[in-house]
C-alpha cells in the first residue's frame, strides 16, 4: 500500500447539520435507512460543560479492517491507497461484517439484502475531485487527508474522541481535532 | 448529462443557488453553485433531499377531492372537474353575496418564488376578495429598523468575516443559515472574538468564544443596560450629532430609567459580566451585531430590535464595514409587481415603486378585506358581510403553524370549500376539499430573491412536471380561463401565459438599475448580485425622515408607540402555566417543511433543565403533558444542560403526532409590524404550559 486515505474531523467547525450524510444520499440516491455516513452528537455528559459537538463518520477506511478479515466471499478488497471497497455483487448479505465493524458504519440494506458502505467515493478520487461529504461539508469540518506521522504530530490532531472505540481494534482512517469550550454565563 | 440553474425557494436566509443535473429527463443530482459567492458549491441536508422529496411516493401527482373532510377518502379527479369545481362555487358565491369577498386567500412563503405571486394576482383580477396581511415571521423588527434606519437593510453577509467582534443575539446560524458559519470562522481564524446570546446553549453558542444566556424577552433591556455602560464609560462616538437625531433625549431616557440592578435582576445577566461586555463593545470595532428573528416574536419585539439597533449607533458602529446591526433585508425583491396586480380598466395605477411584502397596491388595500395572517381564523370568522366561504391556501399550512386551533375548526365548519395547492398532504390538507397537486423548484420557471444576501436568480425547469402537477401560475392561469368560459369577464387575471416571459416582465427598470443589467434576458445567464454597497448605511445617510439615525422616531410616535427604544416587559407566565415554551427551528425542517429522509418521530420531546426535570421527578424518556387553555400535548422528556429552569423547548421536528405542536399556541401579538407590513407580528415565544408527569 503506497498510501493510506482517511478523513480528518474538525468538531469545532461541524455544526452537526448533516449536510454531508445528505450529500451522500444525494451522490448515490440511496434509501433513507443504510446511512452510509452519519453524524452523532457527543455525549455531553463526557464533558464538564454542555458542548452541542458532533463528530460525522463514514466507513474509516481502517488500517486494519475486520469487515474485510471476516468476509466469507471477499466482497471487501483495499486499495492502494487504503480505501476498503465494498463489491455488492459478492456480497451476500449475512452480516459477518455488520456484526465485526467497532463503529457499525457497513450497514444492511434490508430491501436488496445486502451490505453497504461508503467506498470514500473512489471513482471521485481517481477523477481527482473530492468526495461528495467532504465537497458538501459547509463550514469546512471534514477534510479528506493522506493518514500518516506528519498528521498524527500536529498539535490538536486526535486519534480519538470519547465514546468512540479503541482506535487498536482496527487501526481506523480518521482523525479528529476536538471540541474547544468557551466561556459559558449561564442562568441554570 | 444536462445541468440546470436553480434556487433553492424556502423562506431561508441562504436562498441558494443550485446547479441539478439530469439524465434523459430524470433529476439525478442536486449541488451547490460554485460561482455563487454566498452558496458557494455546498448545499444545506434540505436542499440536498430534493431528488427524493421531487419523486417521493408519498408527493401528490393528481388534483384530489376528498369525501369529507379529515375522513382520508381522496379519489382522483381529473384538472377539469377540479377547475369547474373552484370557478362554479366562486361564481355561485359572488350571485349569492353579490361580492366576491367570501373568497379568501392565505398565503405566505412556503414558496418564495416571485411567479407563485400568480395566487394573489388571480384573487385579484376575481375581484375585491378577502386575504391575508402581515407576516408570522419578521414584522416586528422591520417596523423597528423602519423607524430607525428609515428601512430595514443589512449589510452583505460576507462583510462580517471583517469583523473584530461578532455578537450572535438570538440567532443559531449553524441550523438555520449555516452558509453564514463559514464565515463567522474565517472571522474567528483571522482573530474575531464571538459572543452567543440566547436562551438557550445552541450549536451556535458551543462554537461561540462566550455564551451568555439572557432571560427570554429581555434582551432589549440588556441593550439598553449595555447602553448605559457606554454612557457612563463615555464610549460614545463623538459624531452622533452629526447623524443622529434624538440622542440627548435617548441619554436621558438611559441616565433615569435604566439601572444596571435592574437590567442584570430582569435579564439574569450579572452586572459584572454586563460591564465587561459592554467595555468590549464599544472599544472594539469593527464590531457587529446579528439580531435573530426570535427576539422580535415577543409582545415587545419591536422594542427590543428598536434598544439594539440604538446599542450599535452609540457605539458607532453603524455603516462601519464589518460592523452594524444585521437582520435582514428586502431591498433586492423590488420587482415590477405586474402578476399579482393585472391591468384593469378600472386599476391601471399600481404602485410598482414600493416594494411591499404582501405586494398589495394602495387601490387594492380600499377593496381587498385584509386580515391579520397571525389571526386568520378569528378575523375570518368575525366577517359577516359577507361570511368567508371559500379559503384557498397556497404556500401555508396553517393547521400545523397558526395559533388558535379552536378558531380554526369553527372556521373550517362554516366553509363551503377549502382549496389546499401543495406537493404533499399536511395537517392543512386533512381538513381540504381539494387539493391541487403543485410542481417543485424544479418542474418550473420562478424568480428568487435573498433576504440576507443579496444576490437574485432566475430558476429554470430541469425536468417536467411530475405526473399531472402544475405551477402555481399555470393553476392561476387555469382558474381564470374555467371562470371566463363560464362567465365570460368573470376574472381580470390571464388565461394563460409563458412562466419564463412573465418572469421577465417582473424585472422593471428599478430592478435592472439595482441589478446592473440592461435587458431583463441578462439574468437568465446566472444569478446576479445587487450592486449595493457591501456595507449597509456606509455613508451614515439615513432613509428616515430625518436622513438620520432616529433614536427618537416621530414615525414611531405617530403609531402611538414610544418615540424612544424603551423596555416594556414581556408577557409573565401564571400559576396555570409558570413555564415558557419555546419552538425554535430544527436544523431538518423550515416549519412543517421537512426532508423526506428525516427522522420519523412519533412523539414530540421536551428539552428542560435537568433541575425542572427533577423537581417534576421526570428523568430521560419519562413521558408527560404539557397544557395550558388552548391545548394540550403529550411529550417525551429530555433533560439538557443549556436550558433555565423557567423555559422549556420542543425544536420544530418532523413528528407524526394527531396532537399538532401549535395545539398550545394563541395569537399573542407583537408591539410593531401594523405600519409597515398592515398587521402586528406572530408573538410566538409568549406561549406558557404546565407541565405534569403522566
Amino acid at each position: 500500500m503506497s498510501k493510506q486515505l482517511g478523513f480528518l474531523h474538525n468538531s469545532e467547525k461541524c455544526v452537526g447539520c448533516r449536510g454531508c450524510e445528505m450529500a451522500c444520499k444525494n451522490e448515490y440516491q440511496i434509501d433513507a435507512a443504510p446511512q452510509w455516513r452519519k453524524v452523532f452528537q457527543l455525549h455531553e455528559e463526557d464533558f464538564s460543560l454542555p458542548t452541542r459537538m458532533f463528530f460525522s463518520m463514514a466507513c474509516n477506511h481502517c488500517a486494519h479492517p475486520e469487515c474485510l478479515r471476516v468476509c466469507p466471499v471477499e466482497a471487501y478488497t483495499k486499495r492502494d491507497d487504503g480505501i476498503v471497497v465494498h463489491d455488492p455483487n459478492r456480497c451476500i448479505g449475512c452480516r459477518l461484517c455488520t456484526m465485526a465493524c467497532p463503529y457499525d458504519r457497513p450497514q444492511i440494506n434490508s430491501a436488496k439484502k445486502k451490505v453497504e458502505k461508503c467506498n470514500l467515493c473512489y471513482q471521485r478520487i481517481d477523477n481527482g475531485e473530492q468526495p461528495a461529504c467532504v465537497a458538501a461539508c459547509i463550514p469546512g469540518a471534514l477534510e479528506l487527508v493522506e493518514i500518516n506521522d506528519i498528521l498524527d504530530q500536529k498539535t490538536g490532531v486526535l486519534k480519538t474522541l470519547p465514546g468512540l472505540p479503541s482506535p487498536k481494534l482496527t487501526t481506523p482512517s480518521i482523525r479528529f481535532i476536538g471540541p474547544k469550550q468557551g466561556k459559558q454565563i449561564r442562568r441554570d | 448529462m444536462k445541468f440546470h440553474q436553480s434556487i433553492c425557494p424556502r423562506n431561508c436566509y441562504d436562498t441558494c443557488s443550485i446547479i441539478s443535473t439530469t439524465h434523459k429527463g430524470v433529476l439525478i443530482s442536486v449541488e451547490g453553485n460554485p460561482h455563487h459567492e454566498y452558496t458557494s458549491g455546498k448545499l444545506c441536508p434540505k436542499a440536498l433531499d430534493d431528488v427524493k422529496k421531487v419523486y417521493s411516493p408519498q408527493r401528490i401527482r393528481y388534483p384530489m377531492r376528498q369525501r369529507g373532510r379529515y375522513s382520508g377518502f381522496w379519489e382522483r379527479i381529473s384538472w377539469d372537474e377540479a377547475l369547474t369545481l373552484i370557478a362554479e362555487k366562486i361564481l355561485s358565491l359572488k350571485e349569492t353575496y353579490g361580492s366576491s369577498l367570501p373568497l379568501a386567500l392565505n398565503k405566505y412563503s412556503g414558496n418564495f418564488g416571485v411567479l407563485h405571486n400568480a395566487m394573489e394576482g388571480l384573487f385579484t383580477g376575481i375581484g375585491a376578495t378577502t386575504r391575508t396581511v402581515g407576516s408570522p415571521c419578521w414584522s416586528a423588527g422591520v417596523e423597528a429598523q423602519t423607524y430607525d434606519f428609515g428601512t430595514f437593510f443589512c449589510s452583505d453577509p460576507l462583510d462580517m468575516a471583517k469583523a473584530n467582534l461578532i455578537w450572535l443575539w438570538g440567532v443559531n446560524p449553524a441550523w438555520t443559515a449555516v452558509h453564514q458559519m463559514p464565515i463567522i470562522f474565517d472571522a474567528i481564524d483571522g482573530g474575531a472574538k464571538v459572543v452567543c446570546f440566547d436562551t438557550h446553549f445552541s450549536a451556535t453558542a458551543a462554537r461561540a468564544h462566550r455564551y451568555v444566556q439572557v432571560r427570554p424577552g429581555t434582551d432589549g433591556l440588556l441593550a439598553l443596560g449595555f447602553a448605559k455602560v457606554l454612557l457612563e464609560e463615555n464610549l460614545i462616538d463623538s459624531n452622533l450629532s452629526s447623524y443622529t437625531l434624538g440622542h440627548e433625549e435617548f441619554f436621558h431616557y438611559l441616565e433615569n430609567e435604566i439601572s444596571l440592578d435592574n437590567c442584570s435582576e430582569i435579564t439574569g445577566v450579572s452586572i459584572s459580566t454586563i460591564r465587561e461586555l459592554a467595555l468590549e463593545y464599544g472599544k472594539t470595532h469593527p464590531a457587529c451585531i446579528w439580531a435573530g428573528f426570535g427576539l422580535q416574536r415577543y409582545t415587545n419585539g419591536g422594542q427590543t430590535l428598536r434598544a439594539i439597533d440604538a446599542l450599535g449607533a452609540l457605539a458607532g458602529h453603524l455603516g462601519e464595514q464589518g460592523g452594524g446591526v444585521q437582520y435582514a433585508q428586502f431591498q433586492t425583491w423590488r420587482f415590477s409587481g405586474a402578476i399579482q396586480n393585472p391591468a384593469h380598466p378600472f386599476n391601471i395605477s399600481s404602485n410598482t415603486d414600493h416594494p411591499s411584502i404582501d405586494s398589495l397596491t394602495q387601490n387594492q388595500k380600499q377593496t381587498d378585506r385584509l386580515l391579520n395572517i397571525n389571526r386568520f381564523s378569528e378575523e375570518a370568522l368575525s366577517c359577516t358581510d359577507p361570511p368567508v366561504k371559500i379559503l384557498w391556501i397556497s404556500g401555508r399550512n396553517p393547521l400545523s403553524q397558526d395559533g388558535n386551533l379552536q378558531q380554526w375548526k369553527k372556521l373550517i365548519n362554516q366553509l363551503d370549500l377549502i382549496v389546499v395547492n401543495d406537493l404533499f398532504h399536511s395537517k392543512s390538507s386533512e381538513a381540504a376539499d381539494l387539493f391541487l397537486p403543485i410542481t417543485t423548484h424544479y418542474e418550473h420557471w420562478d424568480l428568487n430573491a435573498g433576504y440576507w444576501h443579496y444576490w437574485v436568480g432566475v430558476n429554470e425547469p430541469a425536468i417536467l412536471p411530475i405526473g399531472e402537477s402544475r405551477s402555481d401560475i399555470q393553476i392561476a392561469w387555469d382558474v381564470s380561463s374555467k371562470l371566463n368560459e363560464l362567465e365570460p369577464g368573470s376574472c381580470i387575471f390571464p388565461t394563460s401565459g409563458d412562466e419564463k416571459e412573465t418572469l421577465l416582465r417582473e424585472l422593471g427598470p428599478q430592478m435592472l438599475d439595482i441589478l446592473g443589467l440592461k435587458k431583463p434576458e441578462e439574468i437568465l445567464k446566472a444569478p446576479v448580485r445587487a450592486n449595493f454597497p457591501s456595507t449597509a448605511w456606509e455613508n451614515r445617510i439615513f432613509a428616515t425622515p430625518s436622513g438620520r439615525y432616529e433614536f427618537f422616531s416621530s414615525q414611531a410616535s405617530n403609531a402611538r408607540l414610544s418615540p424612544l427604544p424603551i423596555f416594556v416587559p414581556p408577557l409573565n407566565p401564571s400559576i396555570d402555566a409558570p413555564l415558557r415554551l419555546l419552538t425554535p427551528h430544527h436544523y431538518s425542517t423550515i416549519n412543517s417543511q421537512v426532508y423526506a429522509s428525516g427522522a420519523d418521530n412519533s412523539d414530540y420531546v421536551l428539552h428542560l433543565a435537568p433541575e425542572l426535570a427533577q423537581r417534576h421527578n421526570l428523568a430521560v424518556g419519562d413521558r408527560a403533558q404539557i397544557w395550558n387553555k388552548s391545548g394540550l400535548l403529550e411529550v417525551v422528556i429530555q433533560p439538557l444542560l443549556g436550558i433555565s429552569a423557567d423555559t422549556v423547548i420542543i425544536f420544530q421536528e418532523q413528528v407524526e403526532a394527531n396532537s399538532p405542536l401549535n395545539c398550545l399556541i394563541g395569537t399573542p401579538l407583537t408591539d410593531m409590524g401594523q405600519l409597515i407590513l398592515g398587521a402586528p407580528g406572530f408573538a410566538l415565544n409568549e406561549t406558557f404550559v404546565n407541565l405534569r408527569k403522566l
